[in-house]
């Protein structure tokens, strides 16, 4: 069966044919919504963009592929995660370790500019510790922009924004990065 | 010392690659369970509405503006059926001054 197939007999009253979707782009959608939303929050945000996917299904006019459209529901559930969970005060802003900061403040003082960073730990660790303290839709722009190289054009259909809120926002969340990364480095 | 741009490009860019290089386990078969136990008990929402459906729309302020709407029409038609335009005759106004038609061609260009 393909994707139409089943989007067609779902809309005719055939529930169960949406197993076949669900079968096809969980993969996908778990890996979208594992990098983006704490792994205790995986299962329940997966679950979000598939009840939308399927309470929209009649809006998707197949313009684009199905599993496109998914991504973009899968990425609209994280960003309302992040949403619901600033509202509620729930993203823990622990500090960043010491190894963390010793290793920053040690690479931003070495002089070759080829030194590349390899400790993949400290990386992690600071681009957790960094998100957590952006806004969920600057949190938003910069996963999709920074982190996964989107075009801004991209990015903007993919949140429904204008571009220019893209750019304006990116460049903003951009900046606060820096600052909070030099402040590290200042003060480790 | 703050970190060098060049520095936080390439930081930025090691980023990317962790975050492109996470992969999550797969969603167990309970989840899927529980997602079709969800959309069993929903139905899918109708499609997006077109342009003309303002005018069955539920909200009360379109049905008020459309009843709004219909008694101006009906005022302008009738202002338009009852009044004596012939004697006006708009061609003589035109060709008294024609500044006006002057006007309109070089707005259309």
């Amino acid at each position: 069966m393909t994707d139409q197939e089943a989007i067609d007999r779902v809309l005719a009253g055939e529930t169960d044919a949406f197993q076949h979707l669900l079968e096809a782009h969980q993969g996908r959608v778990a890996r979208i919504v594992g990098r983006r939303v704490p792994p205790d929050a995986v299962e329940e945000v997966a679950q979000d963009a598939f009840v939308r996917a399927f309470q929209g299904l009649a809006g998707f006019r197949g313009e684009a592929p199905f599993e496109h459209w998914l991504s973009r529901l899968a990425v609209l559930a994280c960003h309302d995660y992040w949403r619901a969970s600033h509202r509620r005060h729930e993203i823990p802003e622990s500090g960043l370790s010491e190894a963390a900061q010793h290793w920053l403040a040690g690479w931003a003082a070495q002089e070759a500019a080829t030194a590349e960073p390899t400790r993949a730990l400290e990386v992690r660790e600071l681009l957790h510790w960094a998100l957590a303290r952006l806004t969920p839709a600057e949190r938003s722009v910069v996963t999709l922009v920074y982190l996964e190289e989107m075009s801004v054009k991209e990015a903007a259909a993919t949140l429904g924004w204008s571009q220019v809120n893209v750019k304006v926002r990116s460049h903003r969340a951009r900046k606060k990065l820096k600052k909070l990364l030099d402040e590290v480095v200042d003060h480790p | 010392m703050p970190l060098s741009g060049e520095k936080f490009r390439r930081l930025t860019r090691l980023w990317a690659r962790e975050h492109q290089a996470q992969d999550a386990p797969p969603l167990p078969a309970a989840w899927e369970r529980g997602v079709m136990a969800r959309v069993r008990g929903l139905a899918p929402s109708p499609p997006e509405p077109g342009w003309l459906s303002f005018l069955t729309a539920p909200r009360p302020v379109w049905r008020v503006a459309w009843g709004a709407s219909l008694v101006a029409t009906g005022l302008l038609v009738y202002a338009v059926a009852s009044g004596d335009w012939a004697s006006l005759d708009p061609g003589r106004w035109l060709l008294a001054d024609p500044s006006g038609l002057v006007t309109l061609a070089l707005a259309s260009l």
